[in-house]
């Protein structure tokens, strides 16, 4: 789970830029995600 | 007769975890079995002798009430202006307010976490309070937007018409025309916040901690049926809100109105 990579990477190592870069990937898959699905409902005939 | 079934089936999916929680919480032994073995309160008693859960406690009611205190007006606000006012790019705006919805609580975590070391806050509880105003923001002006569009503003025209100053027709018209959603909105935020768990995780310390991070720090170190008493008056106490809310403001009327 990338949350618990983020999770252990910024309280427990402190690595606040590594931490930073997987929750940008995780916000990233969030956001095609949502596009995907939007373009898919979009494109549903009604 | 498939249907009853597949009905009952999602009703045990969704209820059977909440009744071992609460049958758990009254076991008499340290051990986190179901069935319980017998009925004991010594679960509860530790939950009301830990001093950290006090603590907690105390943190919870107090950053859930000053963000549901600056969430409420400036949801609001927000809501009205993004039905009524003159605004460029309105989908743009709405999408801002409406984000962290979609935004990951990691990710949000982590962005409130450098920026209060950069700012020096992270022993304050004011981090807390903005990231939990940033946090149920989105269901207050949710819930305020739906009663703006069903608002009829012949009333409002009608009181203006009868000399009303624009200050006194949202005082005495629109305002209390509003409140089945101010309310609704306020009951999301209250509920949003003492259950926020994520961000809150990266943002607080063994003093600020609020009463979801002080469970799971607990069952970090400890197995016994404690938290579960605590989530059971957890579940008890959310459960009460949501019902004493829907009885007395009638909620579905906020949400169903056509």
């Amino acid at each position: 789970m990338i949350a618990n990579v983020v999770k252990d990477l910024g309280l427990d190592s402190f690595n606040w830029p590594g931490a930073a870069a997987f929750a940008m990937l995780a916000l990233a898959l969030t956001l095609a995600l949502l596009t995907a699905l939007g373009r898919l409902a979009a494109g549903r005939p009604s | 007769m498939i249907a009853r079934l597949a009905v009952v089936a999602l009703l045990a999916f969704m209820t059977v975890p909440t009744v071992v929680v609460i049958a758990v919480s009254f076991n008499p032994t340290a051990i986190l079995s179901f069935p319980p073995s017998g009925l004991s309160l010594r679960w509860y008693a530790n939950v009301v002798a830990y001093p950290q859960f006090r603590r907690a406690a105390v943190n919870s009611l107090l950053v859930t009430g000053a963000a549901a205190a600056l969430a409420l007006p400036a949801g609001t606000l927000a809501a009205l202006a993004l039905e009524r006012g003159r605004l460029r790019g309105r989908s743009v705006w709405a999408a801002m307010l409406l984000s962290p919805l979609v935004v990951p609580g990691v990710a949000a975590g982590l962005g409130f976490l450098i920026l209060a070391a950069g700012l020096g806050l992270l022993r304050s509880r004011s981090v807390l309070v903005a990231a939990h105003v940033a946090l149920v923001l989105p269901f207050v002006v949710r819930s305020v937007w739906v009663s703006v569009r069903n608002l009829d503003p012949v009333l409002e025209r009608a009181a203006a018409s009868l000399g009303a100053t624009p200050w006194r027709v949202f005082r005495r018209v629109t305002l209390p025309l509003l409140r089945p959603g101010l309310f609704a909105g306020l009951l999301f935020a209250v509920v949003v916040s003492l259950n926020e768990f994520v961000v809150s995780l990266f943002i607080s310390n063994r003093v600020t901690e609020i009463l979801p991070v002080a469970m799971f720090t607990y069952v970090v170190n400890y197995t016994d049926p404690t938290i579960a008493a605590l989530s059971s008056l957890f579940i008890v106490v959310t459960f009460l809100v949501v019902w004493l809310a829907d009885r007395y403001l009638n909620l579905a009327r906020v949400f169903l109105r056509p």
